[in-house]
């Protein structure tokens, strides 16, 4: 079907190049007749202009005279001998029409991808995660009062990172489904990673209602802590934190309390960590660093951004065949629209894809 | 599948445009009849498959088809239709994909009408248009496909630039390429002019209608987009000096010189070097134009491509037409003989001067606008060339023009009678004199406008001077005037509404020096005088739109105490694209506008705002609009003309022809 409407097209166009051959030779151009036509409209103007008394008979003279002298100037230039028509350069010209059709749309075509209408799309493949947010965001646009589904999409937003999305949703599933501690706590979580992890003063508030409502809230409690360590307050950081931990002993929660709280008494963080190893140590982190981003962009995609880290990686830690295949995988996941950074760093490095 | 029917059509279209590009024009200078016939099907065709391409695209962008990167990038299945059409050339690639359609569009009128002109210069033009247009498809091709694809289409796109989501945007980017694109029409014209080495007047009656048409276009793209920069960005200006604007005030210079000169062209046989001149220069400037918005050499709201590889292909395109355009002015101006002869003081001698005075006024913006980029490029220090300079550059430019205008259109072909000119308009002067009092005693100064509004009313009245003159010549009592008015060539009713419309904006800008404006903190209650007057400010609020939430403000505006509008100026927030933008509460009363556009809002909860009183405001875009009617009563005007000499003062019913 697709061939069969390029061949169409391109047969009106060889059509098109080939159309003056099957006509009859018409008379070669001569410009002294196009110039005589012309002259003789201009008389026949003027007369019309006299006739309508908006020329006086001298004007009118005049105006002929003018016309006249116009008409010789054109008979002075010279034009080239005309010719038969000549076959070949056309014949030629329709030859490459078609080869250069075909040469232009190999190098940029996609004849093998189909329409993706968007309508198809919702309901015929297995529904993943996307698939299934469009479909609630469709029903929400037109039950936007459905507090249950707003509570549904919210949370999914976070896990896409679409936070300025979740700040609506978590908004709506709070104002519809009423007040409570959680929901406070949640909108206000969305706030913080919406506005990259600044705990705003629109965030605090919400979790001080959240507090007020249940003075128990963890993730309250944790987040005020944060907002502690971001005012520079360390002693009500390590005080909130330090409470948390002592309600769960024994969880990774607490234990990851501890060692927020072992940081903020300058213990080193990760980057720092990894750094102060030996050197077999740390390339075994940097490995293991290195295939979980390989992994997860593999299973979920990322960013042009994301992938160039992972291929830079690949190189630094002299894995070129890594490196190549990273860049095919992310030629591909990516498509056209990362093109300019994946042929940058493909460059830069010296890979090619 | 029909994704990849509009990109095999678009690549079909560039091999047509390649031979389209080689063959008539050998065809013309062999005097090979079939090699120059085939421009046409060439054209028509070509039009066809970009007109495909065209209609895919928009079917991809009104489907959501997410396989196609263009709709990622710039669409949004939530998006309203108008914006999903209008969002095809909201963006770079969709754009290019407008303007080859318009550039197709226009080859193809030239086809269909090719039967009217000479064989070897519809041959030569359309295969200049055929360079063009496969210049553009290679760069549509090589550097912004809007036919990319993606293997992995996402469920859901990007969305458009929320600045962009505006009726504005519906209307003024095609209107702008209209014009534009139209001028490469008689750059087209005008380069197989040269080629051919003949230039005369049936050429200029054949270019007329495109230059024409393309004038009116820009014309009426430019007023609107510098409506749409008044209403959207919040400032209260009409006309900022931006790089961007200035890219389409320059081509517009050189199209009003060019329409001007084609008219002495055709009808005298004169100025031939300047019209082949002005047609290069409208269309290398259009192409000047696309560069600077396309290559990323300038960050504002246009410049939505910021890739260099796009910009060093157009920068080559131009480099190649302009070149190519000017080394054949160069090798053949000398051989274009010029036909009448004329007297300094004469229509064709007014109309020099004009030339004179829009050119330097287009090198004037084109120096204002390169100097801080070729400053920056080479230096690395960044300047910023503003209002104050182009106001006190354009000033001794404009005002010059302004007065000349009326005397111009009293001058007679050949030899002129500057005497009789000056009495003739008499009348405009008094009305000017009137209008200067009239405009002191209500506001008592300052000097500035009431001299330019004076000079506005000079040029609105003395343009309709002639006119009169001819319906009711002195010294002869003619019983039938209406008849006359009614006999008179559309064209010269044009000419006078359009430089009547030119007076017009002017009297909107010259009223600009009345306005009030006030930058305060307000609150609800708060009562703020503007002029004749008083805006009641009632109450802030806030409410969701579809993809943004806004802080809106209720104000009334009263005068005498009676209240005659409300206004609601908004600021939008879009969380989609994280970007906010103000919406103006704008009332108009009478030819005059109360604009206000809110700021940020206080710790104490008053709101910073900015409050505007513009008496005649709207003139401005309604003189605009005048021109480009008058622009169209002159495209209606199918007649030919000969512009007569008139002897001196010895036939006074001698009206002379058009």
């Amino acid at each position: 079907m697709l061939w069969l409407a390029f061949g169409l097209l391109t047969l009106i166009a060889v059509a098109a190049v080939l159309a003056p051959l099957a006509r009859q030779p018409a008379a070669a151009p001569d410009t002294t007749q196009d110039a005589k036509a012309f002259y003789d409209k201009q008389i026949a103007e003027i007369d019309r202009d006299a006739t309508a008394g908006l020329l006086s008979q001298a004007d009118v003279e005049g105006a002929k005279a003018e016309a006249a002298r116009r008409l010789l100037a054109a008979g002075r230039i010279a034009v080239p001998q005309a010719r038969a028509a000549s076959r070949v350069p056309l014949i030629v010209a329709a030859l490459f029409v078609p080869l250069a059709a075909a040469g232009l749309y190999a190098r940029y075509g996609n004849p093998k991808l189909p329409d993706e209408p968007l309508a198809a799309r919702i309901g015929e493949k297995p529904a993943d995660v996307e698939d299934a947010v469009v479909r609630v965001e469709k029903h929400l646009a037109q039950n936007p009062q459905d507090g249950r589904g707003w509570a549904v999409l919210a949370p999914v937003y976070m896990r896409l990172e679409r936070y300025p999305d979740a700040v609506r949703a978590f908004g709506q599933s709070l104002r519809l489904n009423g007040e409570s501690a959680p929901r406070y706590a949640d909108y206000a979580e969305a706030l913080i990673y919406a506005s990259n992890g600044l705990v705003t003063a629109d965030a605090r508030k919400n979790f001080d209602r959240a507090l007020a409502l249940d003075a128990k809230n963890a993730k309250a409690r944790y987040y005020l802590g944060l907002a502690a360590e971001q005012d520079g307050d360390k002693a009500k950081a390590k005080e909130l934190w330090g409470r948390l931990a002592d309600e769960a002993p024994g969880t990774p929660f607490a234990q990851n309390m501890r060692e927020r709280i072992a940081a903020l008494d300058g213990k080193k963080p990760d980057a720092a960590a990894i750094a102060g190893m030996n050197a077999t140590d740390r390339q075994a982190a940097i490995r293991t660093m290195v295939a979980g981003l390989d992994q997860r962009l593999h299973q979920q995609g990322g960013s042009p951004e994301e992938w160039t880290r992972l291929i830079r990686a690949y190189s630094v830690l002299q894995e070129k065949d890594k490196a190549r295949a990273a860049l095919a995988d992310a030629r591909k996941a990516l498509g056209e629209s990362a093109k300019a950074p994946l042929d940058a760093i493909a460059q830069e490095l010296g890979i090619e894809g | 599948m029909i994704v990849e029917i509009g990109h095999y059509a678009l690549v079909l279209a560039c091999a047509l445009a390649l031979v389209q590009a080689v063959a008539p024009i050998w065809g013309a200078t062999r005097g090979d009849s079939a090699l120059m016939a085939v421009a046409r099907p060439l054209a028509l065709t070509q039009f066809l498959f970009v007109a495909i391409a065209y209609a895919a695209l928009t079917h991809a962008h009104l489907v959501s088809d997410f396989s196609v990167a263009n709709v990622v990038e710039n669409s949004h299945s939530a998006k309203p239709l108008i914006y999903k059409i209008s969002g095809v050339w909201g963006n770079h690639e969709g754009s290019m994909l407008l303007w080859v359609l318009i550039l197709s569009m226009c080859g193809a009128a030239v086809a269909a009408l090719a039967a009217r002109m000479p064989r070897d210069l519809y041959a030569n033009a359309l295969g200049v248009q055929g360079m063009i247009g496969a210049a553009f498809y290679l760069f549509i091709l090589a550097t912004s496909n809007p036919f990319a694809r993606l293997a992995n289409p996402p469920m859901e796109g990007a969305d458009l630039n929320p600045i962009l989501q505006d009726p504005g945007l519906a209307i003024h980017p095609p209107l702008l390429y209209l014009g534009y694109v139209g001028f490469s029409i008689s750059f087209s014209f005008a380069a197989a002019a040269l080629i051919s080495g003949r230039i005369d007047a049936n050429w200029a009656r054949i270019v007329r209608p495109w230059t024409l048409a393309a004038w009116i276009f820009l014309t009426l793209g430019i007023a609107m987009g510098s409506y749409w920069a008044y209403y959207t960005l919040g400032w209260g200006g009409f006309w900022f000096w931006d790089p961007v604007e200035n890219a389409s005030l320059m081509p517009w210079l050189a199209g009003t010189a060019l329409i001007h000169c084609a008219s002495v062209m055709e009808k005298r046989d004169a100025l031939k070097i300047w019209t082949i001149f002005l047609s290069i220069l409208a269309f290398s400037l259009s192409l000047l134009g696309t560069f600077l918005v396309r290559s990323g050499v300038l960050t504002s709201v246009h410049a939505f491509a910021s890739d260099p590889t796009r910009g060093v292909f157009i920068l080559g395109i131009l480099a190649l037409a302009i070149g190519s355009a000017l080394a054949l002015f160069a090798w053949r101006a000398s051989s274009l003989q010029g036909g009448g002869i004329f007297a300094p003081i004469s229509r064709e001698g007014a109309l020099v001067l004009n030339n004179l005075l829009l050119t330097a006024a287009c090198a004037t913006v084109l120096v204002g606008t390169l100097y801080p980029l070729a400053l920056e490029a080479l230096t690395g220090e960044k300047i910023s060339v503003g209002a104050p300079f182009f106001n006190l550059m354009m000033a001794p430019i404009a005002i010059p023009l302004f007065i000349a205008i009326p005397f111009g259109q009293q001058l007679a072909w050949k030899r002129g009678d500057l005497l009789a000119a000056a009495q003739r308009l008499l009348v405009a002067a008094i009305a000017a004199l009137v209008a200067a009092l009239i405009f002191f005693a209500l506001h008592g100064g300052p000097a500035v406008p009431v001299a330019l509004s004076a000079l506005a009313i000079f040029v609105v009245v003395g343009a309709f001077a002639d006119v009169a003159h001819r319906i009711a010549p002195r010294g002869f009592s003619s019983p039938n005037k209406w008849a006359r008015a009614k006999g008179l060539p559309l064209s010269a009713w044009g000419t006078a509404i359009a430089h009547a419309g030119f007076g017009v904006s002017l009297l909107g800008i010259a009223a600009t020096g009345w306005g009030v404006e006030k930058i305060t903190t307000v609150k609800m209650g708060d009562v703020v005088t503007l002029g004749p007057y008083v805006v009641l400010v009632q109450d802030f609020s806030a409410r969701n739109g579809p993809n943004y939430n806004e802080t809106f403000a209720r104000m009334q505006v009263r005068s005498a105490g009676a209240p005659v509008a409300e206004i609601e100026p908004s600021k939008r927030f879009y969380p989609a694209r994280r970007m906010p933008r103000t919406e103006a509460g704008i009332a108009t009363l009478g030819l005059g506008q109360v604009y206000v556009s809110l700021g940020e809002q206080g710790k104490d909860g008053g709101l910073d705002a900015r409050f505007y009183w513009k008496p005649l405001v709207t003139l401005i875009w309604i003189g605009a609009l005048i021109m480009a009617f008058g622009g169209l009563a002159s495209v209606a005007d199918r007649r030919l003309r000969i512009g007569v000499a008139r002897r001196a003062r010895n036939a006074p019913q001698g009206v002379p022809a058009e």
